[in-house]
This record gives structure tokens, C-alpha cells and sequence, in this order.
């Protein structure tokens, strides 16, 4: 970036100048086409004039008059009167320019710059390549295992003699299995130049479709955000997380409306987000949850997911934790309490208990065998089923 | 490697405000074992303050960091490469750096021995050629000068300014300071 700035401070008079126009990049020298000049007051004008956005977009700012003077001068008189070529800049100044030093008491000179920018490709990204950042295309915006993955179109044929094949699959079939998510981290500044309120808006394009087949197809709009609020001494933040959902088809005769919210502070003190000791050995975090979840199906119009979707609008609690006794036992409970603001308007229990004691772990903490156990409990939403699992297993890895 | 090593030293200096008692290195994670941190705080105490101005990289950063940058196998090490990519900082030289350095103290100073003095003086007209003596003349001026520099500046400095490196002119000051700053 460096380079550019001090490119664009040297090619712009050149432009300007009635000589033969210079190559853009007049500063990298065996780039310079020897005919092209330019005129030495043009260059310490221009200097003078944009050297003060240059050293601030370099983060040198805010910066002295004087310095700025300093700098100009130190480029005037490197590039010094020559009885060869007048009162112009040319090829042959190029060695002296890359001399010169951008501070008296600093080694850092043009040349310096020169080569520590490097190949183009490590400059810094432009206005357009840093909005194209900010999208992603992935699987599927809606879950964070999709999200991991790519977007997929793909096409599927079957031969007429494949016995694999069940009587409902087609021949042949092309599946679109992708989303368009923009994430854009926005921090925004409070006293002092600090950032109290971290906010990253969120807007997604889920499209979920195989074939012909409307029936199994799922476009998704999906708008929100997730924010932190700095907080004080005991809860250090604040976390939220807000998104608006809207579900159709391709024909957009399908409309299936939902939201869900949550709040969850950061408080390391008491363990929320970060493990605190308890005693030699035996650590504990835990985070706490409050949030709502709701749905409305307002038009299945033939959609298979939206004919069985009820609607629901439920607020819930929960909170999530686990406990370390001497890094071999686990112990990972997590309790949620379901408010149903739709139908019965009941209040639901739901509980998941998991642990694992790690049998065998390498020295530096890679477990090689454990053993696994889980116990489910409750009625979770939407239906709010009841619902009693056990589990038990032996976890192996080599 | 040195900027590597520098910011290092600055992230290093960040978590010492979360957890004074874990010795980060770059291999260090931010969830456990490491600095144990869940991935929600990482996403966002973390992720705030590190792009913040207080003891974070406000300086250097040339966009926010996403959301989903660093979790919990993240380590210090990934947090610098971060940092240090050319993508993302202004400063992708040790010398871009040090010059950053150098101007970020001498505007410091500058202020501070302008308002410490007696009376003040404008901080436009402080001549950085002048002995720190001529505007500060006494021990507690001096001794006060260097309690706000560490304070000022202590998410820049890896060891702390003694009352030996405010000798001398404030150029040479600033130059000592600066050296405080680098991991070369």
C-alpha cells in the first residue's frame, strides 16, 4: 500500500505534465520509459499537497507541518537541479529517488518501501476486493456444519440398468445445494475512539433445491445480526444474536415465516465463557441463554417440510456448562426451560447429561480411549414430545 | 520473523489483561487447554478488544475482524498471522512499523513534556532537539513524565521505561523508547 501511496504521489503530476505521459508506475525503475519527465514543480506541489492523506492512510498521522515540509525537502533535494535535464524529473533521478529517506533519524527510504512491498499480489485489497470479502457462498447458511462447506450443483444420471435406483429417483436429476451470506463486521466507535458495540449484520440467500421436484425445495431469506456490547467489571459483555427467516419455494407460492433471538452475557469471573478453577484440578464453565424461537407457516402450497411444520412461539432458558476434574473426567450437562406463548402455554423441562472419563490420553493430552456416556430427558421444542434416552459407548482414536 | 516476533509481543501483552498468569506463547490456544476461553467470549469479548483502541490493534488493523475468524483451536500464533498478513495491516514491515513507532511516541512525549511543564507549553513549538531538563527540570517532573509514558503507552512497550532512558534530548528519548517497542 505503502508503494501505491507513494506512486500515486509521484505518477499524478505526470499525467499532468505536457512531456510524454510515464508509465504509472513511475517508481519502479525498470519500469520508467526514458523519455517520459516530469516537471519538478509539479511534483513538489503535488507532494505538498497529498503527502498529509499519504501519511495518514500509513497511519503516521497526525503529523507536523514542519514534517511534512521535511519530507517534500528531502525529495526536492535528492531530485536536485542537473544540468542535463532542467528543471524535470526523469529516469536517471530514479536511483537517487529510491534513496530518499521518508524520516531524518529512521532508515527508511522510498527503496526501502520499494522492496519491502514486494509482488503486487501482498498489497493491501482494494475498496472492491474488500466488499467481495464480505461475501461468502457456502452450503447452507442455516447451520454452522453447512457453513463450513461449499456451495454444490451438481447432476446425477442413472443408467436404465442401475438396480441401486428406487422407483421415486429420476433418471437423471441436477441438485442446487448453496447460499449467498453476507457478514459484514461493522465495530462501532464510543468515547475515546474505542468500540464499545461490535455488530455483524447478517443477509443470506439459502437455496435448497433438487430437480424438478418443488415439492422438496427450500429458498430461505435469511436477515439479522450478531452484536457484543462491552460491559463492565462483572459481565464483561453482552452477546446477542437476532435473525428473521422467510422460507418459500421456487415459485414463491410457499410462505413460512420465524425468527429467533437470544442473550447471553460474558461474565469470566463466575466461569460464564472462560473455565475458572474451583479447586487443584476440577475447572468449570458454563454460559446461561435466554432467547425465543418462533415459527408461522402461512402457505405450504405443497412444500413436504412446510405440511408438517407446526407453528410454535416459544420463549427458553438454558444454560450449558462443563466441568474438568484433572483433565479425565468430563462432565457436560445442559438444562433448558421451555415457555410455550402459543396453545397450551405449558412450561416444558429438557435435559441433556453427557460424560466421558478419558481411559487413555498421550502426554501432551490427546485422547487415545474413553469412555462415553449420555442421558436425555424432557420435552424439547416444537412438539415437546417426551422424550428418555440412555447412551453408552467406548470412544477410540488413533 | 522480527514483526512476527513484535506482534507477538503485543498479543502477548492483550491476554495479560485476561489471564495474567498464562504464559502465551504462539502456539497457545484460545480455548482449552490454553487460554480456555468458550468460543462465544472469543467471538466476541475477544474479537471486540482486539480490534479495539484500549489494548488492541485499532493501530495497525485495516478492517474489522470477522466473526468467525478465530475460535477455540485458534492459537495466539494464528491471531498474529492475522495481524501481520498485508491484507489486513497497514504496517506489514518491521522498518513500516518502527516508523509507526517512532511517530506514535514523539507525538507522546511531545504532549506529555508540554502539559508537565510549568508552565505549560505548545505542544507545536517543543524543539525535539532540546534536553528533556529544559522543560522538566526537576526529579518529580521527570519521574512523573515517565509513569505516564508507561501507562500511555503500555500496549506498545514490552519492558517497562526506566528513569535512565529519560536522559539526554527528547529525540534521544524517543529513540530509547521506541527500542522498547521492537523485537528485532
Amino acid at each position: 500500500m505503502r508503494l501505491l501511496l507513494i506512486l500515486s504521489l509521484i505518477t499524478v503530476p505526470a499525467v499532468a505534465s505536457a512531456q510524454p505521459p510515464c508509465p504509472d508506475k513511475l517508481l519502479d525503475a525498470a519500469d520508467l520509459n526514458h523519455d517520459c519527465s516530469i516537471s519538478k514543480e509539479e511534483l513538489s506541489s503535488v507532494l505538498q499537497r497529498r503527502l498529509p492523506s499519504a501519511l495518514a492512510d500509513l497511519g503516521l498521522a497526525p503529523i507536523l507541518p514542519e514534517s511534512i515540509e521535511g519530507i517534500t525537502n528531502r525529495v526536492l533535494n535528492i531530485l536536485g537541479p542537473s544540468a542535463t535535464r532542467g528543471d524535470t524529473v526523469t529516469a536517471e533521478d530514479v536511483p537517487k529517488l529510491r534513496s530518499v529517506k521518508l524520516y531524518d533519524r529512521l532508515d527508511l527510504t522510498v527503496g526501502d518501501l520499494v522492496i519491502a512491498r514486494g509482488p503486487r499480489t501482498l498489497m493491501a485489497p482494494s475498496a472492491g476486493e474488500k466488499v467481495l470479502a464480505l461475501f461468502h457462498a457456502r452450503l447452507s447458511a442455516l447451520d454452522d456444519q453447512s457453513f463450513a462447506k461449499p456451495a454444490r450443483i451438481s447432476y446425477t444420471s442413472f443408467d436404465r440398468t442401475d438396480q441401486t435406483r428406487t422407483g421415486t429417483t429420476p433418471l437423471s436429476q441436477w441438485r442446487l445445494h448453496g447460499a449467498l451470506i453476507l457478514a459484514a463486521p461493522i465495530d462501532l466507535a464510543g468515547r475515546n475512539l474505542d468500540k464499545p458495540l461490535s455488530l455483524t449484520p447478517i443477509a443470506a440467500y439459502d437455496v435448497q433445491i433438487d430437480g424438478d421436484n418443488r415439492a422438496t425445495d427450500a429458498i430461505t431469506h435469511r436477515f439479522g445480526t450478531v452484536g457484543s456490547l462491552r460491559g463492565g467489571k462483572g459481565i464483561s459483555g453482552h452477546v446477542f444474536q437476532i435473525t428473521i427467516d422467510e422460507q418459500t419455494d421456487r415459485k414463491y407460492e410457499a410462505a413460512a415465516w420465524g425468527y429467533s433471538w437470544y442473550y447471553s452475557p460474558n461474565a469470566r469471573a463466575v466461569g460464564i465463557g472462560r473455565y475458572k478453577q474451583l479447586a487443584p484440578g476440577f475447572i468449570v464453565r458454563w454460559r446461561p441463554f435466554f432467547g425465543g424461537v418462533f415459527s408461522k407457516v402461512h402457505s405450504a402450497a405443497g412444500v413436504t417440510s412446510l405440511n408438517s411444520r407446526p407453528d410454535y412461539d416459544n420463549l427458553f432458558l438454558k444454560v450449558a456448562g462443563d466441568a474438568r476434574i484433572r483433565e479425565r473426567l468430563i462432565f457436560a450437562p445442559t438444562v433448558v426451560r421451555w415457555k410455550q406463548l402459543q396453545g397450551s402455554k405449558d412450561s416444558h423441562w429438557n435435559s441433556d447429561w453427557s460424560g466421558r472419563f478419558v481411559i487413555a490420553m498421550t502426554p501432551d493430552g490427546q485422547e487415545r480411549v474413553s469412555l462415553d456416556a449420555g442421558y436425555g430427558r424432557g420435552e424439547d421444542s416444537p412438539l415437546f414430545r417426551h422424550r428418555g434416552r440412555f447412551d453408552l459407548g467406548i470412544g477410540i482414536k488413533f | 520473523m522480527s514483526l512476527q516476533e513484535t506482534i507477538l509481543g503485543r498479543v502477548q501483552i492483550f491476554f495479560s489483561h485476561f489471564a495474567p498468569h498464562v504464559a502465551v506463547t504462539s502456539k497457545t490456544k484460545l480455548g482449552h487447554p490454553g487460554l480456555d476461553f468458550d468460543t462465544v467470549t472469543i467471538q466476541s469479548d475477544i474479537r471486540r478488544d482486539l480490534a479495539g483502541t484500549r489494548i488492541g490493534f485499532s493501530d495497525t488493523l485495516t478492517r474489522d475482524i470477522p466473526l468467525t475468524q478465530f475460535g477455540e483451536g485458534s492459537t495466539a500464533g494464528d491471531i498474529v498471522t492475522f495481524l501481520v498478513d498485508p491484507q489486513n495491516t497497514k504496517f506489514p514491515t518491521l522498518e513500516a512499523y518502527e516508523a509507526k513507532m517512532h511517530e506514535r511516541i514523539r507525538l507522546e512525549l511531545r504532549d506529555l513534556v508540554a502539559d508537565l511543564a510549568v508552565p505549560p507549553i505548545d505542544p507545536q513549538v517543543l524543539q525535539p532537539g532540546a534536553p528533556l531538563s529544559t522543560f522538566l527540570p526537576n526529579q518529580h517532573q521527570q519521574e512523573t513524565l515517565r509513569i505516564q509514558i508507561n501507562d500511555n503507552l503500555d500496549k506498545y512497550i514490552f519492558r517497562r521505561v526506566p528513569p535512565n532512558d529519560l536522559l539526554g534530548t527528547l529525540n534521544e528519548i524517543e529513540d530509547r523508547i521506541v527500542v522498547r517497542t521492537i523485537i528485532k
